[in-house]
């Protein structure tokens, strides 16, 4: 067993030599597959090597510090490899549990591109029942985004009216377009008051551009108004919400640098 | 009596694979990372054999084989070289210096390598 073991250092030892005349003697693009060959073996030495320092004694310091140069060299690749793909691990793991239910997002009232048909997508219920010109078109006043992440919306409409407000997306194509509509529904009270204020946990808009129109709707005498002008708003991802959802791509750069500043550095020491 | 090998290998892991080696079979081993320090030690000590490597630091393997032949002390110390050169010209110009043996490293077995080590030393 022993003496496999010492072959395959000897071996492995020739085999970097090898790489690295070929690395010397070859042309730059020519040369990658051996410098990264040297890279491989240079660590599959350091790791098969490890138990040499523990059973024989008695080198210069010159060579114990030469050693250790090259052991910190090749343990902390291996270390910063490692705690590189942790973090990366416990971003993309982890995080998503922790803000599972926030809202990263900041609401400005903005003209859209798309328009929605009127009526189109509203509950069924009420878009069966018949319009009602006399009844108060309700305005949408304020569009806003609350702390939590929650969408608030208010406006003005008749007493005690049931607000339908109904919120889709300005980018959707036709056949999802439906799906993405959500409808929420508000009380007015007596003053006509109504203020729309959503669950953070059902309220799940994802960044882009939206539209949004509101209806009465007398459900006594099962009759509607017209739409309210359409209201435009852009839902955008703040700084930390983008670092987070593009952490992985910034960690595979940091990876990538990283390896090239290691190619770099193994090329100069050879 | 426990034979003294010298091992001069510029690789530091190899070397000490070397030493484990050649300690594990009974023999005492010096070693040397340059050929300079290793000429030193060779005429200090006076190993019973010599275990040499090519590309050295400070004084080339060659130089080294060439030194030890050509002092009336150290030129019956048996020389086996072990180096990752491998062509011919190398062989020969080791065997016209006096080397008892050539071993190419990439294709070496370590215990052949002891075999003959030990019919020299016997």
């Amino acid at each position: 067993m022993r003496g496999h073991w010492t072959n395959l250092i000897l071996h492995t030892s020739a085999s970097i030599y090898k790489r690295k005349n070929n690395v010397a003697l070859s042309y730059a693009s020519r040369s990658i597959f051996d410098v990264f060959a040297v890279i491989f073996l240079e660590l599959f030495l350091a790791v098969i090597s490890f138990p040499l320092y523990l059973v024989s004694k008695g080198d210069s310091a010159k060579s114990k510090s030469q050693y250790k140069i090259r052991r910190i060299f090749t343990l902390s690749f291996l270390v910063v490899i490692l705690i590189v793909w942790l973090a990366k691990l416990i971003l993309m793991v982890g995080l998503p549990l922790y803000f599972d239910n926030r809202q990263f997002t900041v609401t400005t009232e903005n003209e859209g591109a798309g328009k929605p048909a009127a009526q189109s997508y509203i509950l069924p219920e009420v878009y069966n029942t018949q319009l009602d010109a006399s009844i108060f078109v309700p305005t949408v006043e304020k569009i806003s985004t609350e702390k939590s992440g929650g969408l608030l919306v208010s406006g003005l409409g008749s007493a005690g009216a049931k607000i339908v407000v109904n919120i889709g997306k300005t980018q959707s194509d036709s056949a999802s377009e439906y799906n993405n509509i959500k409808i929420y529904i508000a009380n007015a009270d007596k003053l006509g008051n109504w203020k729309l204020e959503t669950d953070v946990k059902v309220f799940n808009l994802q960044p882009g551009q939206y539209w949004l129109q509101a209806m009465a709707y007398d459900e006594t005498a099962g009759k509607k108004s017209d739409v309210s002008s359409t209201q435009y708003f852009e839902i955008t991802q703040n700084l930390y919400d983008r670092i987070i959802s593009r952490a992985d791509i910034y960690l595979n750069y940091f990876m990538i640098a990283f390896i090239a500043l290691g190619i770099f550095s193994i090329i100069i020491l050879i | 009596m426990i034979k003294k090998i010298m091992v001069i290998e510029d690789e530091h892991i190899l070397l000490r694979a070397l030493n484990v080696e050649l300690l594990s079979q009974g023999f005492e081993v010096l070693s040397a990372k340059d050929g300079e320090t290793g000429l030193r030690l060779i005429r200090e000590e006076g190993p019973e054999l010599v275990l040499l490597d090519l590309i050295l630091p400070k004084l080339h393997g060659f130089e080294v084989l060439k030194a030890l032949k050509s002092d009336e002390k150290t030129k019956d110390i048996p020389v086996i070289i072990l180096s990752n050169l491998g062509q011919d010209s190398d062989i020969k110009k080791a065997q016209e210096l006096g080397a008892a043996g050539y071993f190419v490293k990439a294709s070496t077995d370590l215990s052949e390598l002891s075999k003959i080590i030990n019919k020299i030393l016997a």
